[in-house]
């Protein structure tokens, strides 16, 4: 065990690619104990290929890619804007509100700060009506949205790494997410008041009409793809491959957005980053492997036992550490490694785990907002120019209010559970 | 991607090329399967009744071969998921010497491990997958590749940090 420790750890701080660190460190465990090297395939292989549920994650980086490029971001901020874009502070909500609906039919928050939130910063700098520095922030905030409202990557690898029902997590995530929504919109109505922030014109009626005709097709998504999993139509995974081909349909057919050499350059790009987070999942396969064979998640559970923690202080300890390592190490590698750890002591203990994979993925989104390792802060930063610095501080009543929504999802588990249990999900 | 003038005329590196835009437009091209046989099986089962179980198989090698296909010959060093924070923060002799560990480390145990995982494909081919009846052995080859790849690429660098001119490379 510590042979694996230290090549994984090590390679890790390097700078390795973290896949190819795991099966390394995978190779290196087995080798030092003298045990058959072939389990490093037979282990990757087979479980990859039982893991019918993991091909949705790149389908959904698909879908999201296409969507993006088919101005399916452009027509939902018009419609956002229709709705709230009359009130002080008004391109600020709008921005909340797509990242909400886009939610609905990605499940990526990188492919949420990259699309709609691109967007959203820049109809909220043109005109210099919102400083760049605020508008990154509000957006990377609501784009943590993402992978919490259904459908969600994480969610799938939190179900493939749990055994929990991928359809129970979705609807688990619906109340939180509207819930971050809520807590970010509070602070943009405090920040509107404080700095005097414009209201967009109201639009007349038939403005709004219009506007709301246009986007009509693409606000169906949500309601086709969660449709379509709870009526049993199709699975979460096929769900994936529906709502890129509903994309791929109106930005091709619809919009006239897409011809066949941007097609073949989105395949690419989706390939390229499916590829990149797929590997970490096949190097998890064969870590988990190890981490079970040493009994690591069982002598966890009784140190933590024998610690008598109560559910509380254990929820307490996950988040400060959850929120500790969402600082330096990126989401996929959190719930593919550690969750499988926990798992047991969180059965243990009693806590229901799918309220559980709740909170960690909400923990593990603001993790994605923090300093020094924030993925979408760097995305953010990257696409436009706005220099980190600033970004940060402006996001701190942001991630005070989404700190604020975890520890209440922690803590009354009925918020994330309710929605499930209205469909059947036994508890 | 990176277009290093002067040298893209080197037949080696041009081969390197060319076959880096092989490799992109086949992982394209096994992803659009993947894709397809998901349509097909929504459609097949609810619009037609037939239920197209070999789509979900192909759909399955699909992911399995565009991942490792992507992972040996597409994507580049900086388009992997890594921590670099550290690595970020070294001088550039540091990052070289980090380059070099990690690389001789990584492309070593890879090599170790290849006799084996080679053995364990080909005695996979006992058993074939249930709906295309192709053999375990073919559909998990992808694996001895990945890693014959890796460890090839592993040297070539390793080679680059050693030249003069190892400052481009890190």
């Amino acid at each position: 065990m510590l042979i694996l420790m230290v090549v994984l750890i090590g390679l890790a701080i390097l700078g390795a690619p973290l896949g190819v660190a795991m099966i390394a460190s995978g190779i290196a465990y087995l080798l030092f104990n003298g045990q058959d090297v072939g389990l490093v395939t037979e282990q990757v292989m087979n479980n990859m290929f039982n893991s019918y549920v993991v091909i949705a994650v790149p389908l959904f980086i698909f879908a999201a890619n296409i969507m993006n490029a088919g101005t399916i971001s452009d027509r939902l901020f018009a419609l956002g804007n229709a709705f709230v874009g009359h009130l002080r502070g008004g391109l600020a909500y709008v921005n909340v509100l797509v990242s909400v609906i886009f939610a609905g039919m990605s499940g990526s928050a990188i492919a949420d700060a990259a699309g709609p939130g691109m967007v959203s910063i820049r109809m909220m700098t043109e005109k210099k009506r919102y400083t760049p520095e605020f508008s990154a922030a509000l957006t990377a905030s609501a784009a943590s949205i993402g992978p919490i409202v259904p459908p969600s990557i994480p969610m799938i690898l939190y179900a493939l790494v749990s055994g929990t029902s991928v359809g129970a997590l979705f609807l688990a995530g619906v109340v939180p997410g509207l819930l971050m929504a809520l807590a970010l919109s509070l602070v943009i109505f405090l920040v509107a008041r404080k700095r005097d922030f414009p209201a967009g014109p109201r639009p007349s009626a038939k403005e709004f009409l219009q506007v709301l005709l246009k986007g009509l097709l693409p606000l169906s998504l949500p309601f086709v793809l969660l449709g379509g999993i709870y009526s049993g139509i199709f699975t979460p995974t096929e769900a994936a491959a529906v709502a890129a081909l509903y994309a791929l349909f109106l930005a091709a057919i619809v919009y006239r957005k897409l011809n066949l050499r941007d097609f073949l350059d989105l395949l690419l790009v989706s390939v390229r980053s499916s590829a990149s987070v797929s590997i970490l999942i096949a190097g998890a396969f064969i870590l988990n492997y190890v981490v079970v064979i040493e009994k690591v998640p069982n002598n966890i559970a009784d140190a933590i036992a024998a610690a008598n923690l109560t559910k509380v202080q254990f929820l307490i300890a996950i988040n400060v550490v959850f929120l500790i390592l969402g600082c330096l190490i990126d989401t996929t590698t959190m719930l593919l490694v550690l969750v499988p750890v926990l798992l047991p002591t969180v059965t243990q203990l009693g806590i229901d785990p799918v309220h559980f994979g709740v909170v960690v993925i909400v923990n593990t989104m603001i993790g994605l907002l923090t300093p020094p390792f924030g993925m979408i802060l760097f995305i953010i930063n990257g696409l436009t120019g706005t220099p980190l610095g600033g970004i940060i501080r402006e996001i701190v009543p942001f991630l005070i209010m989404l700190i604020v929504v975890l520890l209440l999802i922690s803590f009354v588990p009925i918020l994330v559970l309710w929605l499930p249990q209205l469909f059947g999900y036994q508890v | 991607m990176t277009t290093e003038q002067g040298e893209t005329r080197h037949p080696l590196r041009r081969t390197m090329n060319s076959l880096r835009r092989v490799s992109e437009y086949a992982s394209a091209l096994i992803f659009f399967v993947m894709f397809l046989c998901f349509i097909i099986q929504v459609v097949g089962r609810y619009v037609f009744n037939i239920p197209a179980p070999w789509a979900g198989e192909l759909a399955l090698l699909s992911f399995i071969w565009f991942v490792f296909v992507g992972c040996a010959f597409v994507l580049t060093k900086e388009e992997n998921i890594r921590i670099d924070i550290v690595y970020r923060m070294l001088p550039e002799g540091g990052r070289r010497v980090a380059s070099m560990i990690v690389l001789v480390v990584t492309a070593g145990l890879f090599a170790a491990a290849l006799p084996a995982t080679f053995d364990y494909t080909s005695f996979m081919n006992w058993q074939t997958t249930p709906v295309l009846m192709i053999g375990f052995g073919y559909a998990f080859s992808i694996m001895v590749i990945f890693m014959a790849a890796y460890v090839i690429r592993a040297l070539v660098h390793l080679w680059r940090l050693l030249r003069a001119d190892w400052r481009r490379e890190i």
